[in-house]
């Protein structure tokens, strides 16, 4: 979900920019305040994990391929500010150091996968919490929270390519077929990214419970959860 | 940070993660390598051209982490350990900053009280 140079219009770039800007500098603030000693290196693993991640593509079938964002997972761990810093790190290496994603499209890539990725996850995985039963309620809520946060920040995408191409033809794809494009698309990428991010968060909840900033309920392990809480 | 047992933990967390990506590599190579992403695909479909990058990443053989299995790995674990880097001089930074600013404004309400006590 990587947009590259030149595909979005400079308007709609430029927002995207102004947009992310004020909302990273808060996020970045945030963790500061929230962040314990235990999580630093987490913040760290959880990057370098999430950027490799990224790079292996998985086929959806229909020639389309698709990526792990990661951004449901951060938030699940650490919380929805440190989430955006970490995947703000991660698009910025890929966009400066490996040439993926355009430098004028970093703020809208910023925007969709470390804001809005990070943001819908965390609230869906909140407010499904208070509701899920059991283990497997708790699953279910962290696959709906990331399956929904790619889907989501999918569609996003699409209504920017479709403000796009609105301001010039030159740029973008028309909003009737962007939209309910990506949406589709992303409906089954979103199906990899929530197994992956079930499978993780159950492999730390058995092994280092811990780590796991947000939680603090037992459903998930039988081991004593922390009693760290995320601010704000 | 000391090198304590849940750093230790970590550090097995992040070889790990490194190890699982290198068995991964090959089996992109199979199945995934070349083929679009579902935004690639929408711009496909609908003939929309990205245009060239207006910056070029400083490392030219780096650009799309590499063609091949071994290169794809090696740019993987470079970035990998530049991000690792990053995100824990920043989290240091980030909390120590918070830490001297509590310590701040600790200081000045402790200051406060103090001058308060000596007024009466």
């Amino acid at each position: 979900m990587h947009i590259g140079d030149g595909i979005m219009a400079p308007p709609i770039w430029a927002l995207g920019y102004i947009i992310a800007i004020p909302i990273l500098a808060y996020a970045t603030k945030k963790t500061g305040n929230t962040l314990g000693n235990t999580q630093i290196p987490i913040l760290g693993v959880l990057a370098a994990g999430i950027f490799v991640a990224q790079m292996l593509n998985f086929p959806i079938g229909g020639g389309t391929t698709g990526h792990l964002v990661g951004a449901a997972l951060a938030a699940i761990l650490l919380g929805p500010y440190a989430a955006v810093v970490i995947l703000t790190i991660v698009l910025i290496v890929q966009a400066f150091l490996f040439g993926d994603g355009g430098v004028t499209a970093l703020g809208l890539n910023l925007l969709n996968m470390a804001i809005i990725s990070s943001f819908t996850a965390y609230a869906i995985y909140v407010i499904g919490k208070t509701i899920a039963a059991g283990k497997a309620g708790m699953y279910i809520t962290i696959f709906t929270a990331a399956w929904a946060s790619i889907v989501i920040s999918a569609m996003m995408c699409g209504i920017e390519l479709g403000a796009s191409a609105a301001l010039s033809p030159e740029y973008g794809i028309p909003l009737r077929i962007a939209v309910p494009a990506m949406a589709i698309t992303h409906l089954f990428i979103g199906i990899g990214e929530g197994i992956v991010t079930v499978l993780v968060v159950a492999y730390i909840a058995a092994v280092r419970p811990d780590i796991i900033l947000t939680m603090k309920d037992k459903r998930l392990s039988k081991t004593p959860m922390p009693t760290t809480t995320i601010e704000g | 940070m000391q090198i304590d047992k849940s750093n230790k933990s970590l550090l097995i967390g992040l070889v790990g993660v490194f190890t699982l990506f290198m068995v991964l590599v090959p089996v992109y190579f199979a199945f995934s390598n070349g083929l679009p992403d579902g935004l690639d695909k929408q711009l496909q479909e609908n003939h929309v051209q990205e245009k060239k990058p207006v910056y070029t990443p400083p490392f030219g053989q780096l650009i799309d982490y590499g063609s091949d299995v071994p290169s794809y790995i090696v740019n993987g674990l470079i970035g990998g350990v530049v991000v690792l880097s990053i995100g824990v001089f920043l989290a240091l930074f980030l909390k120590g900053s918070a830490v001297t600013t509590e310590s701040i404004e600790t200081t000045s309400k402790s200051e406060l009280n103090t001058q308060l006590r000596r007024k009466r």
